[in-house]
């Protein structure tokens, strides 16, 4: 019977099991998101129970932190009116622009075989597969799955994220393809066509950033350091490990990148 | 004639056993970066449901908390679909082979079916992951330590998970150790 049963489930049409696949997740997705609000709920009245003197402390460092933000942001201003500027001069073709969506982490999933997060945000805010996920330490990932309240982010220390990326200060492409998360130390990826010239050690790693090639990414989001590069074996290029940020594994809220329909900006 | 909706209370509690099991491992994913020498570890213990449902329910009754569970399980995870549930199916395959040998209602040959069904699912779930990745053997040691603190969870959590199952059939009044003894 059993043999029976393992042999229609794999006889079945696709869009069956595509549609069982959505039914079972939004039908589980109530419970992830009920269990992060559960855990924002237990925050905020741990947040609660802290001394007066705290908060104002805590009100004090936000006020010093809004300050300084305000500044950069007139700054972002006019350093984008003048690459506007520019652009109209030179007559390039302008960047894609993207909006940013603040969305929280209901919940992270990392093992030895994929890393992802599901977020609280899905296509009715817009999302789509494949938007470029970022936090404040640089690359977050990619989306993979986007359903109606909720979207799965493929972490970039997974195995399935390659893209091209530059060596901060160069502009010769770089392979990096994602390297999974071990027991110990921080999630990793790998980096192949370094050029031969590119020289890393601890005390003066190479800062891997986002090339904009491809168009997934803009250009300039940091990825992860090197540490060490070694050559490959067809000795051409170098090959070397990225260590990601550490904060990829506590992360809480992400941005995600949606881009503007064409035409639009 | 009275509808037996038993499998569906034995794929309920394994749902919102693996809810908690998902819930531990989000807050497992930051406890080596708190704590600092802590391992990072991956919870995995849907042995547990599928080893109560070989164990003490009838076959018709197992393989549909099993499909319930199997389907459910996958959704979320980028495995191909229907992997948990071929894995699963296989698993109670072999309980059901066995079961006429152990003592139906008690916990220490249970737990340690469950532990075996665990171990056995983790692998086959590693095997379907590990296809086709290149350097695989690299993350192997990551899962030894995924598995073993999922079969030590699993030993922990399967006296009480029992019981739990047990429990909340009875709820709807359904006496499995009444069952067993008439049945003797």
């Amino acid at each position: 019977v059993l043999g029976i049963i393992a042999a229609v489930w794999l006889l079945l049409p696709t869009v069956v099991k595509s549609l069982l696949r959505i039914s079972f997740y939004e039908f589980q997705a109530p419970a992830e998101l009920a269990g992060s609000t559960a855990r924002d709920l237990q925050s905020f009245w741990s947040t609660r129970v802290r001394s007066r003197d705290a908060l104002f402390e805590a009100g004090r460092d936000q006020a010093r932190l809004f300050a300084s933000y305000e500044l950069r942001i007139q700054e972002n201003e006019h350093l984008r009116n003048e690459v506007a500027r520019m652009e109209r001069l030179l007559r390039l073709p302008s960047h894609p622009g993207f909006r940013y969506e603040i969305a929280r982490v209901a919940s992270r999933d990392f093992n030895a075989w994929w890393q992802q997060i599901t977020i609280r945000k899905g296509s009715n805010h817009g999302i789509e597969v494949g938007c470029p996920v970022i936090f404040a330490g640089g690359v977050v990932g990619r989306v993979r799955e986007v359903h109606a309240y909720t979207s799965v982010v493929d972490l970039i220390s997974s195995k399935n994220v390659r893209l091209a990326a530059f060596v901060a200060g160069d502009t010769r492409p770089v392979s990096y393809q994602g390297g999974g998360d071990l027991s110990f130390g921080p999630a990793r990826g790998h980096a192949e066509f370094i050029p031969n010239d590119a020289r890393a050690s601890s005390n003066a790693p190479l800062q891997l950033v986002t090339s904009g090639l491809g168009g997934v990414f803009p250009p300039g989001l940091p990825i992860g350091r090197l540490y060490q590069v070694t050559p490959g074996p067809d000795g051409l290029f170098q090959t070397g490990l990225v260590h990601l940020d550490p904060r990829l594994h506590s992360l809480t809220e992400v941005v995600v990148m949606v881009a503007f329909p064409e035409g639009e900006q | 004639m009275r509808r037996d909706f038993r499998w569906l209370i034995v794929a309920v509690t394994g749902w919102v056993l693996l809810f908690f099991v998902d819930q531990a491992n989000h807050l497992l994913t930051e406890a080596p970066q708190a704590l600092g020498w802590v391992p990072r570890v991956y919870l995995y213990a849907a042995g547990l449901p599928i080893a109560f449902a070989g164990l003490r329910l009838t076959l018709r009754q197992a393989i549909l908390a099993v499909i319930a569970l199997g389907l459910a399980a996958d959704a979320g995870s980028p495995v191909p679909y229907g992997s948990s549930l071929l894995l699963y199916l296989g698993a109670l395959a072999a309980i059901f082979a066995f079961r006429s040998r152990l003592p139906p209602d008690e916990i220490g040959p249970a737990t340690l079916v469950a532990v075996l069904t665990t171990a056995a699912l983790f692998i086959g779930l590693t095997a379907i992951s590990a296809a086709g990745q290149p350097n695989s053997f690299i993350y192997f040691g990551r899962a030894v330590v995924d598995l073993l603190a999922s079969l030590a969870l699993v030993t922990i959590a399967g006296p009480w998970f029992f019981s739990l199952q047990v429990a909340a059939l009875e709820l709807f009044d359904i006496r499995l150790d009444e069952e067993i003894r008439q049945a003797r």
